[in-house]
């Protein structure tokens, strides 16, 4: 890549960050797009393309069970445990802890029969 | 499952969302998703007024984004200003009727976030199609798969 083109792509990446940092996503889309119709192999450019790129999505058939068991602890109780990371199976808490690492380790032990749903209290 | 004017799908999956809210002092709307490597769902705040999605960094270091090669950036928050990057990140938007829809998505992550996870509008709401029923709390998803 010339100099020249390498400054061009520079100068294109700089304005697309500074359009992302400003949360005007869809202009940075438009400006990378144009930027890589010149330098379509700028590695730079091809890094933000990433990021900007729309998601891989699939279907899954895996489900969740009901968790409004879980839901109604959370509302009764979750302003008692907050900045805590808490497990909840079946409507009741069966870890805490204030480290999303030690509550899994602690749930590991659990030996449940499905997953508990899991979440840090603000 | 839900159907657009057209007759076509419209969302293939649908889940029961938590609506009550610990910190603030209106509701707010916790879906779940499962990270990928992590051994059960997680909650996170649907936020169509945020420009990104965000996870915890606990979250993000666990399933192992936090130290993913991504891009650089400053993201204004409630806290203010937090420096992190943008990276993909493999989830799944969990169902409990349909099915669930696993996604490789754009997420900001940073050492410095330690609040909650968040699923914003920029590289994951804007890609798939969603429809909330406050009645029943019900969440239904799907995506425009001539859109991705």
């Amino acid at each position: 890549m010339s100099t020249t083109s390498r400054q061009e792509s520079t100068h294109s990446a700089a304005r697309i960050r500074n359009l992302l940092e400003n949360e005007r996503v869809s202009e940075a889309r438009r400006v990378l797009d144009e930027a890589l119709a010149n330098q379509p192999n700028d590695e730079e450019l091809q890094r933000l393309r990433t990021v900007l790129a729309p998601p891989k999505v699939r279907k899954s058939g895996a489900l969740d069970a009901d968790r409004t068991t879980d839901f109604q602890w959370l509302a009764e109780n979750g302003a008692k445990h907050r900045r805590s990371w808490v497990a909840i199976h079946e409507g009741e808490l069966v870890s805490e802890a204030t480290s999303l690492d030690e509550l899994l380790e602690r749930v590991s032990l659990l030996m449940l029969a499905r997953a508990p749903l899991i979440h840090f209290i603000d | 499952m839900l159907r657009d004017l057209e007759g076509n799908s419209f969302a293939t999956g649908c889940a029961v969302f938590a609506d009550t809210d610990l910190t603030e002092s209106s509701p707010k709307i916790y879906v779940r998703i499962h990270p990928r490597n992590l051994p059960a769902p997680v909650l996170a705040q649907l936020d169509t007024g945020a420009a990104w999605s965000v996870l915890n960094v606990e979250i993000a270091r666990r399933i192992g984004v936090l130290d993913a090669q991504g891009e650089p950036l400053a993201l204004s928050t409630r806290t203010g200003k937090v420096l992190g990057k943008l990276v993909r990140a493999p989830v799944s938007l969990v169902a409990d009727a349909g099915e669930s829809l696993d996604l490789d998505a754009t997420f900001f992550v940073s050492a410095d976030w330690r609040h909650g996870t968040f699923l914003g509008y920029s590289g994951l709401l804007e890609w798939i199609r969603f429809a909330i029923d406050p009645y029943r709390n019900l969440f239904y998803f799907g995506f425009n798969a001539s859109k991705l």
